[in-house]
């Protein structure tokens, strides 16, 4: 019977279907019968999905960007 | 040049396009900036890190043979400038992998000893992303730097192992027990979001 514990170790392989069918079948069949883990699992699966967001806040400043190129410029010949 | 691929931008780079190099500047100047922010976790190293990139990959580019991606390549040399920056010897660097799993299952316990309710909305607010990249900020470097280049650049396993010359194995463990120490890390968040009053 699969446990809290492995159902930790198992986490992202499960998320990202990258597990054998009996382990997944281990796994769903522990989920079946404990609220905490769906939860905690749907809250790791949210929390990835996050993650891949962050690239839409940050990106970089204008001025930063003006100063790569004036330090670029000045260093490569004929840059426009 | 928006329609021509990064294998062209190389070879026109080699060949001493400017513009050229100038596209392949715009386009991964943002992708740079956020790997060298996330792992140097100071802007104004990150703004180094960027410069030196950028310079490095003109100098050095016929040194790519192109066996990897253009931006395979472009990662491997921001990561290796970060880690300059910040004085590591990243083949040597170990992380307390021991630490993520022990303070994961604790976080398991206390869902289930306090039966929190996970967030009914998706964390996509402009908040929800500040609070998650300021905990990413928080993990070790080992994690942070897998987790970034994988979660928030989206590279896959393999890409990650060859930037930072890893087996694909220990890419995927170093992931998951990033992510468990980040989730580990956002409990506070989880558990506001499911009792705001």
């Amino acid at each position: 019977m699969t446990s809290c514990r492995e159902i930790l170790d198992f986490l992202s392989a499960y998320l990202e279907k990258d597990l054998d069918s009996e382990t997944i079948q281990h796994v769903d069949g522990h989920l079946r019968d404990c609220p905490p883990c769906v939860q905690y699992v749907e809250s790791f699966r949210r929390m990835i999905v996050a993650t891949g967001q962050l690239p839409t806040i940050e990106t970089i400043p204008p001025e930063l960007r003006e100063r790569l190129h004036t330090f670029l410029a000045q260093r490569i010949p004929r840059l426009p | 040049m928006a329609q021509v691929d990064d294998p062209t931008l190389v070879e026109r780079v080699r060949k001493g396009d400017t513009d050229a190099f100038q596209e392949l500047v715009s386009r991964y100047e943002n992708k740079v900036y956020r790997l060298a922010i996330k792992l140097t976790r100071n802007e104004s190293l990150a703004e180094e890190v960027l410069q030196e990139v950028f310079l490095r990959v003109y100098e050095k580019i016929d040194s790519f043979r192109g066996e990897s991606a253009f931006s395979s390549w472009l990662y491997r040399i921001a990561a290796n400038a970060c880690f300059a920056k910040l004085n590591l010897e990243k083949r040597h660097q170990h992380a307390d992998l021991a630490e993520a799993m022990p303070q994961a299952e604790q976080s398991l316990h206390e869902t289930q000893e306090t039966g929190q309710q996970a967030p009914d909305q998706s964390l996509l607010s402009r908040e929800a992303l500040e609070v998650i990249s300021k905990a990413i900020e928080r993990l070790p470097e080992d994690f942070r730097v897998v987790l970034v280049l994988r979660d928030v650049e989206g590279l896959d396993n393999e890409e990650v192992a060859r930037i930072l010359d890893l087996s694909v194995p220990a890419v995927k463990s170093r992931l998951h027990r990033a992510r468990l120490l980040l989730r580990k890390k956002l409990a506070n968040y989880f558990d506001r979001e499911a009792h705001p009053v």
